[in-house]
């Protein structure tokens, strides 16, 4: 993706484009927005937001190539600028120093959780969906985007505009985040 | 040509990469020739998938509200009259 080319598109080169290439993600978009926001109303303007900046900047949209990874960059930038900005609880962390904590090379080591394959079988969705839930927007939004909707590293790195090392190393600490929560829980039911 | 076999801090770096088919097929191979020596690697490899595995099957998808498209679209005609 150049980002920067303009391509002239026809109104039924837009229309159709739209209808043919945009329109049929609207349950992966939304799906997305759902898991940012956790709350339906929200999820539909997020989307229908995402449609509408997708509509208005059809021209740096280089017919042929990922929709899909497009219109969720779309849809994750407004999340952050508009929703996030809005949104009464603010971040309980810093960021940067979640990120800078995080980068650092401790990261690729395993944590030894005493999870068992079995254990894990035996948890029902609504176990897993609030432990990814309850994890902090941002790595929630990783694991998201590589486990759910299947992006490669490359992709993601487009999607949240950061470094494919640090798509990487942010993927790590996700799931040894969500490992930590999922342990917790089995403990805590009694499964451990 | 047979390579060194990976150290097991080699294994654990690329555990998720391999599980997220970020490797190339002789990297893999090498990965799986590691996971037969080594227990700790192949209990972690294994709950990693049951995780993702867990992820894919229990996270539903929620159905999209029905008025979603027909909103979008009627507002897009809006702005495409302008």
């Amino acid at each position: 993706m150049s980002g920067e080319e303009k391509h002239k598109y026809t109104q039924e080169e837009k229309e159709s484009v739209f209808e043919s290439e945009f329109l049929p993600l609207v349950d992966s978009l939304y799906n997305f927005a759902y898991r940012l926001t956790l709350n339906e109303d929200d999820a539909k303007d997020l989307v229908q937001d995402t449609y509408m900046k997708a509509f208005r900047f059809i021209e740096s949209f280089e017919k042929g190539t990922n929709a899909k990874a497009w219109l969720f960059r779309i849809l994750k930038n407004s999340f952050i600028n508009e929703f996030r900005k809005k949104s009464k609880e603010p971040s309980k962390v810093d960021y940067h120093e979640v990120e800078a904590f995080y980068n650092s090379d401790d990261v690729d080591e395993a944590i030894t959780t005493d999870l068992r394959v079995e254990t894990v079988q035996d948890m029902i969705g609504d176990e897993i969906s609030n432990a990814l839930n309850g994890l902090d927007v941002d790595f929630r939004t990783v694991i998201i985007l590589c486990d759910l909707e299947g992006f490669k590293y490359d992709e993601m790195a487009k999607i949240l505009n950061i470094p494919i090392g640090t798509v990487r190393s942010r993927l790590h600490r996700a799931r040894n985040l969500l490992k930590e929560k999922l342990s917790r829980y089995a403990k805590k039911m009694g499964y451990l | 040509m047979k390579q060194d076999a990976l150290s097991h801090d080699d294994c654990v770096k690329m555990l998720y990469q391999v599980i997220d088919n970020e490797v190339c097929p002789e990297e893999k191979e090498r990965f799986h020739e590691h996971l037969k020596m080594c227990m700790p690697c192949f209990k972690e490899y294994n709950l990693e998938k049951a995780i993702r595995n867990m992820i894919r099957s229990k996270c539903k998808k929620r159905e999209v509200p029905n008025d979603l498209v027909s909103s979008i679209k009627g507002k897009i005609s809006n702005s495409g009259a302008v």
